[in-house]
């Protein structure tokens, strides 16, 4: 293995100096350089191909974030780009929609088992809000169960954040730990009659910490207490969604949502995100008010329909899989061979890696930067993604990047 | 617990400590209490104490009761006592000890004193010295209004309880000062000067200037995160908590 230059950031920080004075926080959000490691990591980027993208210095990067999700098939994949541009020749936002919706609502109904209709909008806090109302208007009851430490959006009922919110936004939410059915059957027996709908991720991937699967009838007696209750099952599949199974990734664990939401992963960066529902809640999903300006828009439908019919024809999921997997056995080789155990948790395509000697990120902070500085992305904090652009190269090559930071971790640490 | 109750609680056990640190800093303060040898309390009736031991030249706090203080300021009520913190509005309290005389009058002096540092003016802050010292009273503030808050303020218990465990080391470069802040679980943090015995995360400012414009509120800590002048290792969801009980602290102190 030989030693590779490490990067430098200097446009990056020049740039995010100047959006200091006119942008508040400068980058906000999940992408805020506060997340990783400041000053070790790209804040702007320029191009991508495949699963690589450039930044503003120029460096080039192996992507293991993927834009947080969104990118699937690889940037700039043919076939997306192919139906975006047709659509976009034709255009984009009118006064009606496009025949693209329709066709998109029927690959999902077709794609996805319990799926009867689907509806579309921009982000996944859009249509968990929205599913979280659905659940209400159907059941006529107030309160909604989640599960502690599950990211579900940026609106004011489950937001992460400390700033802008009141108790009333959430005076109607009640949370239990994952894994624990017998919280969720204590908080239904508590509010019995009350509960309008229990969202919940397919296996919990909170921030800053190991991803959980689902324990042995976890799944089934959720969904035994949701149909006994008349409690709608929600599934927030934005993040897991298109990475785990093409029909949803509650196929991948054997049970029946009532209502599924997608985004991230479903347009291949375009922007768009869907729930689809079963027929019996169709009525209730009808009634409640669904727009935004941009919600409508042809071209991420198209790159939708392209995204999904690509997934399914290249075996995109299985694909991920299997370098997922090629990922997580080197990286676990590669840090034994330097005396520390790596923590894999979660799918292989959404993996969250940790250093087993560790519980407070030093290592692992120090580890991340130093991989990204040589060439492959890796967030310290935050599951990373998978695509289907990834391939036995990129792995390699990425495993260089992760022994020499192995090294330097080894060095500073004196493990 | 109601407002003026916290508030009371952040007054006499966050502020009022500064004072032991501006008689041992400020040469005004050294010589009124220069000889001094007692303590002087500050109380709510049923609410929280404050004393102050003097010994000789040497000054700390102390966040108890003592039964008999060489003087003793006694408030009826919380909201008494916030009013005299604040200067918004009349507060006499009950006073004890008034045979000490001069040790009284030299008393309300010294709270001049402390009140020059905590409102300074331009030209106390362009001493860098001066302004040093007065991060150190801030930090020290923010500090244990943190753990203050994260045991009395309804959506500071909530922050403080979903916090991990572990400390926090607050560090200014490049001389200081430095603090920590431990979350013992369960939401009960206790704060110390210094820096933490294993600190699962540290919070450090570039410089002095730094850490002023922060607490300040005239600088965007996130924007500082990301140009590296304020860097954060470690254990970050404890700092990201333990952030958002700071900007509860400064709607309080506000």
């Amino acid at each position: 293995m030989s030693e590779t230059k490490t990067y430098s950031f200097n446009k990056s920080l020049e740039l995010f100096r100047r959006a200091g004075k006119v942008i508040p926080q400068g980058i906000y959000g999940h992408m805020t350089p506060a997340l990783v490691v400041p000053g070790s990591y790209p804040y702007y980027a320029v191009r991508g191909q495949g699963c690589r993208y450039w930044d503003v210095d120029g460096n080039e990067f192996i992507d293991y974030m993927c834009g947080y999700g969104p990118m699937v098939l690889g940037y700039g994949h043919p076939k997306v780009e192919e139906a975006v541009a047709a659509q976009k020749a034709k255009g984009n936002c009118f006064n009606h929609p496009s025949e693209r919706m329709v066709e998109l609502a029927e690959l999902l109904v077709d794609t996805i088992p319990m799926a009867d209709w689907a509806v579309f909008a921009k982000n996944g806090s859009d249509m968990t809000t929205w599913a979280t109302q659905v659940a209400r208007e159907y059941t006529q009851r107030k309160k909604i169960v989640m599960v502690k430490g599950t990211y579900h959006g940026a609106h004011a009922w489950c937001t992460p954040g400390h700033g802008g919110i009141i108790d009333e936004d959430r005076i109607h939410i009640h949370s239990f730990t994952w894994n624990r059915a017998d919280q969720l059957e204590d908080l239904v027996n508590q509010y019995k009659g009350q509960i309008a709908g229990v969202i919940m991720t397919p296996y919990h991937h909170p921030t800053f910490g190991d991803s959980v699967l689902p324990a042995p009838g976890f799944w089934n007696k959720v969904q035994q207490i949701c149909n006994r209750e008349g409690i709608v099952l929600i599934i927030d599949d934005v993040r897991a969604g298109w990475r785990l199974d093409i029909r949803g990734s509650h196929e991948y664990f054997g049970f029946t949502p009532d209502l599924v939401t997608f985004c991230k992963a479903m347009g291949n960066t375009y922007p768009i995100s869907a729930t689809v529902g079963k027929k019996e809640l169709m009525n209730a999903a009808s009634k409640v008010f669904l727009t935004g300006s941009y919600w409508n828009s042809a071209v991420p439908m198209a790159a939708a329909i392209a995204t999904i019919k690509a997934l399914k024809e290249e075996a995109g999921v299985q694909k991920m899989m299997e370098m997922g997997k090629l990922l997580c056995d080197g990286l676990i080789e590669r840090g034994k061979a330097y005396g520390y155990e790596i923590i894999a948790s979660g799918p292989y395509t959404i993996p969250f890696y940790r250093f087993g000697i560790e519980d407070d990120f030093y290592r692992q902070q120090v580890w991340c930067s130093e991989v990204t500085k040589r060439g492959s992305f890796f967030h310290p904090h935050h599951n990373w993604f998978i695509s289907a652009a990834h391939d036995k190269k990129d792995i390699a090559m990425t495993l260089d990047h992760a022994e020499a930071a192995f090294k330097v971790v080894k060095a500073q640490f004196g493990d | 617990m109601e407002h003026e109750t916290i508030l009371a609680n952040l007054h006499l056990h966050a502020v009022m400590p500064n004072m032991a640190k501006v008689a041992v800093y400020d040469p005004v303060a050294r010589e009124i209490t220069a000889g001094w040898k007692g303590t002087v309390q500050f109380a709510v009736l049923g609410g929280p104490a404050v004393h102050l031991v003097f010994d000789n030249g040497k000054a700390t706090a102390e966040r108890e009761k003592v039964t008999w203080p060489t003087l003793g300021f006694t408030f009826a009520t919380c909201a008494q006592a916030n009013k005299m913190f604040t200067g918004k509005g009349i507060a006499i309290p009950m006073v004890w000890g008034l045979w000490h005389p001069m040790m009284l009058k030299g008393f309300l002096k010294l709270s001049k004193r402390l009140e020059f540092y905590l409102k300074p003016g331009p030209q106390t802050v362009s001493d860098p010295t001066n302004k040093k010292f007065i991060v150190e009273l801030m930090l020290n503030t923010i500090v244990n209004g943190i753990a203050i808050l994260a045991r009395l303020d309804h959506h500071a218990i909530q922050l403080g309880q979903t916090s991990p465990r572990g400390s926090v080391e607050f560090r200014v470069l490049p001389n200081g000062p430095v603090m920590n802040l431990v979350h013992m679980g369960d939401g009960k943090f206790t704060a110390a000067e210094g820096p933490a015995v294993k600190a699962s995360a540290v919070m450090e400012f570039k410089d002095v200037d730094t850490a002023w414009g922060v607490f300040n509120n005239e600088l965007d800590a996130m924007i500082l995160m990301g140009l590296g002048d304020i860097r954060i290792r470690g254990l970050v969801p404890l700092v990201d908590n333990v952030s958002g009980i700071m900007d509860i602290l400064s709607r309080y102190l506000a």
